[in-house]
């Protein structure tokens, strides 16, 4: 399974010169109780921007019962949720037949009882906490396809430790972003030759929407307040949270919590994982600030199907449930998954990014998937970053070659060489920058970088109160970071002509990388590394 | 391609050829011209022919021919020769070495027809241009230089499989063909108006495809080589305007097919078959 930032690889220490400005300009807004809205000097974090709607303080609403089944499925250190399964059933079976299908476990649920996501139930059996009892079970039945723990998957990105605070700059009309910090850190960018594509079609059309399924993107600003656990006892914490300064609210359309928040809630990343992906697609670029999107002008739909260390403990909270969680508690469950994948094809996005997998199979999200392809929408599914840790087939990576309009991404340092990381097989179809501190350059041509939350402010090795209304430009290196390139290439490519097939988009993606490694394709870099300018250009008759 | 074209010359002269031969047989008149000179005695088919009074210019050369050997025969033979040289009267002088100019329209329909279609919307490719025949170099034989230019736009691809999608980048492709070649005119009929002929050539083919955002590499301006046979009808219209359409098979093999939609449909000649209307005039 693969592991999130903080458990697999050590934080590297601050840059030095970076250290003590930011730890003041940290200091002096959490003791001075500045408002979120409050300019900040250059060489401090950006605080979140001003929306359009200003929320107080507002209400919590929580699924509790799911945090707490991620939690314990945390600290049980199990790769799915206790005693939940996605069924689904052959078709044309009766109510009745279902009804014969679940006979076969000892608790003999009611049919009627299942929750539904499209044609996939989610079956709770309280008293079977073994998810894989529960699925061998129903899938031994000849009304049942197939029968699946409900499999926890993670984002596999870490997260450098390292991060710088935005510069800003009068605007330009360049069409090599003017963002201050784009030159300095972005050579991901210039490794595709961004700047070319962009002249052809510079940052995408407002008419294509991105879908990032993965922690969520802030929408909004504002306080929630909670109770939470201080060591002691359980206090009631005020927890600021703001958009990113450098993703406009009026490009994030519909966002979606298909976990934790419920209706009414404001959407929040509190990881910032979800937010650094959400940036590579689509960053404000030329607005003389931080750095830049790939398809800056393309809309982005957040969808939170992941959590974080923070949602677990905001779970356990609201269960009066004492103590710390695992700093390593949370990820991405597949039911929320297959959710997420089916709101999004459901409310019009035409692109989604899928950061995240796990070693276990997933037939539910594979029809997920194919879901998504039928209904128009082209999918980059992260590769995974095992590849040091047996390599392991990752899902829902590995359904990609089988399915056309879905690609499974790979990822590379700034040498073209394969990153460390990053998973092998003849699932990989394309390969894409993702950040590889092995390969030189130093932190800042070593990891991607885009402005997400101030990673000091979520440290759960350290606070009690978290604060997620801060950001910063922070590097983080796996295919997590791979993904959002084919995304967003693939958004600047639905924004041109009459380019609509996922299909079409998947073959052109291959037509035109760059091949890397062994000659045609292969296992570390499927197609090659992909080649926006040469993809956006298209075909001629002989060039 | 030298060689080759070189046979398809050789092909063309002798399809050519042949029908002139029948030609001469079936006048009468053309018989004089070969044999007039050796046996006075074959006269005589012209002297019955119908078609004396409006001989072609060929006829009347041979005609001419055996007036000037014509003391030392019978009385019967001059009668004869002086029937002949009457109609002479109404024959158009002698001509030789003639000049054929004229402006062509053709429509041509690519080789390359999916790569021409997948960018450009259409596998035809209308153009217009012009050349120059030099006439009766030897008999029916004549040299040719032909110029036309073809120009089509439409925008750059994405070509998935059978799935081809428009870029909206606007492309413009321009085809220039220049041949230089050779055939066999055989006019035909009793006026010689109506003059059937066909050749075959070099090809130089100028080709240009250029797009919108291209940088200088990324555009193709190129000249490629082939060869290429066509067939046609002239016909005299007034004096010496004359009108026509030809028939023109080009090829230019391995032109494209490197990189582009031409290489994704493995499509590598850049040549096409021409249908053109030609007027112009001819002394």
């Amino acid at each position: 399974m693969n592991d999130c930032s903080q458990s697999r690889r050590p934080r590297r220490p601050f840059r030095t010169w970076l250290l003590p400005a930011s730890a003041l300009t940290a200091v002096a807004l959490l003791t001075s109780g500045l408002s979120a809205q409050r300019a900040v000097p250059r060489g401090s974090v950006l605080p979140a921007a001003a929306s359009a709607v200003q929320r107080g303080t507002v209400p919590l609403s929580v699924n509790a019962r799911r945090v707490q089944a991620m939690s314990d499925a945390t600290e049980q250190h199990l790769r799915y949720l206790p005693s939940q399964v996605l069924v689904k059933f052959k078709s044309g079976v009766s109510v009745a037949g279902r009804s014969r299908a679940l006979s076969a476990l000892r608790s003999r649920p009611d049919a009627n009882a299942l929750r539904w996501i499209g044609d996939v139930a989610v079956l709770t059996d309280e008293t079977q906490p073994d998810a894989r009892v529960l699925a061998d079970a129903l899938g031994a039945q000849p009304e049942v396809e197939y029968a699946q723990p409900n499999y926890i998957r993670r984002q596999p990105g870490w997260r450098s430790g390292a991060y710088r605070t935005p510069a800003a700059v009068a605007p330009s009309s360049a069409l090599t972003p003017d963002d201050p910090d784009y030159s300095v850190l972005q050579w991901n960018f210039s490794l595709i030759d961004m700047p070319g594509a962009w002249t052809i079609n510079p940052g995408g059309s407002p008419s294509v929407t991105v879908a990032v399924i993965d922690t969520g993107v802030t929408t909004d600003s504002g306080t929630i307040t909670f109770p939470i656990w201080t060591g002691q006892r359980f206090e009631a914490t005020a927890l600021p949270f703001g958009p990113s300064p450098d993703l406009s609210s009026s490009r994030i359309v519909d966002p979606d919590a298909e976990v934790l928040l419920g209706d009414g809630a404001p959407l929040i990343d509190m990881v910032g994982h979800g937010t650094h992906v959400a940036s590579t697609i689509a960053e404000d670029a030329n607005n003389g600030m931080g750095l830049a999107g790939m398809a800056y002008n393309v809309r982005l739909m957040p969808v939170k199907v992941c959590i974080g260390y923070w949602e677990v403990m905001i779970g356990r909270a609201m269960s009066s449930e004492p103590g710390f969680a695992d700093p390593a508690a949370g990820g991405c469950s597949d039911d929320a998954i297959v959710s997420g994948i089916r709101y999004a094809v459901d409310n019009g996005a035409k692109v989604i990014n899928l950061s995240l997998g796990g070693p276990d199979p997933a037939p539910a999200i594979r029809d997920a998937l194919m879901y998504a392809v039928q209904h128009g929408a082209f999918v980059a599914v992260a590769a995974g970053n095992d590849h040091d840790d047996g390599n392991p087939v990752e899902y829902p990576a590995s359904y990609a070659p089988d399915i056309d309009g879905v690609m499974a991404v790979g990822a590379i340092g700034k040498s073209e060489a394969r990153a460390y990381y990053s998973s092998t097989g003849d699932y990989v179809e394309i390969a894409a920058p993702g950040g590889d501190d092995t390969q030189g350059g130093g932190e800042d041509q070593g990891y991607i970088w885009q402005t997400t939350l101030f990673p000091p402010d979520q440290d759960p090795t350290v606070l009690v109160r978290p604060r997620f209304d801060r950001y910063v430009e922070v590097g983080y290196e796996g295919t997590s970071m791979a993904t959002p390139h084919v995304s967003g290439l693939a958004a600047l490519l639905m924004s041109q002509g009459d380019v609509k097939s996922p299909k079409a988009i998947e073959a052109f993606i291959k037509a035109t990388a760059k091949d890397l490694g062994t000659s045609g394709k292969d296992d570390e870099f499927g197609a090659g590394l992909i080649q926006p300018r040469a993809a956006l250009r298209g075909l001629g008759i002989a060039n | 391609m030298g060689s080759r074209a070189a046979v398809v010359m050789g092909v063309a002269v002798v399809l050519f050829a042949a029908p002139a031969a029948a030609e001469r047989v079936a006048s009468g008149v053309t018989t004089v011209v070969a044999d007039a000179t050796s046996s006075p005695s074959v006269a005589a088919p012209a002297e019955a022919s119908p078609f004396r009074g409006a001989v072609a210019p060929d006829v009347s050369f041979g005609v001419e021919t055996s007036d000037r050997h014509a003391s030392s025969r019978s009385a019967n033979e001059d009668a004869s020769a002086q029937r002949v040289v009457r109609g002479r009267r109404r024959t158009p002088p002698r001509r030789g070495i003639g000049v054929h100019g004229f402006l062509l329209y053709e429509r041509t329909a690519m080789i390359a027809s999916q790569s021409f279609d997948a960018v450009l919307g259409s596998s035809t490719l209308s153009g217009s241009g012009g050349g120059v025949e030099v006439l009766r170099l030897w008999r029916g034989l004549f040299a040719r230089v032909v110029g036309s230019s073809a120009r089509g736009e439409g925008s750059r691809a994405l070509i998935a499989g059978s799935e081809t999608s428009s870029n909206d980048i606007p492309v413009t492709v321009e085809v220039s063909p220049l041949v230089i070649g050779a055939g066999w005119r055989v006019p035909v009929g009793p006026t010689g108006r109506i003059v059937p002929y066909g050749g075959g050539g070099f090809l130089r083919l100028s080709y240009r495809e250029t797009s919108k955002f291209a940088t200088a590499d990324e555009n193709t301006i190129a000249v490629f080589h082939g060869y290429t046979v066509f067939a046609g009808v002239d016909v005299g219209i007034w004096k010496v305007l004359s009108a026509g359409v030809e028939a023109e098979v080009r090829h230019a093999p391995r032109a494209i097919g490197k990189a582009g939609a031409s290489q994704i449909f493995d499509e590598h000649d850049l040549g096409g078959s021409a249908i053109r209307v030609l007027v112009g005039v001819r002394y």
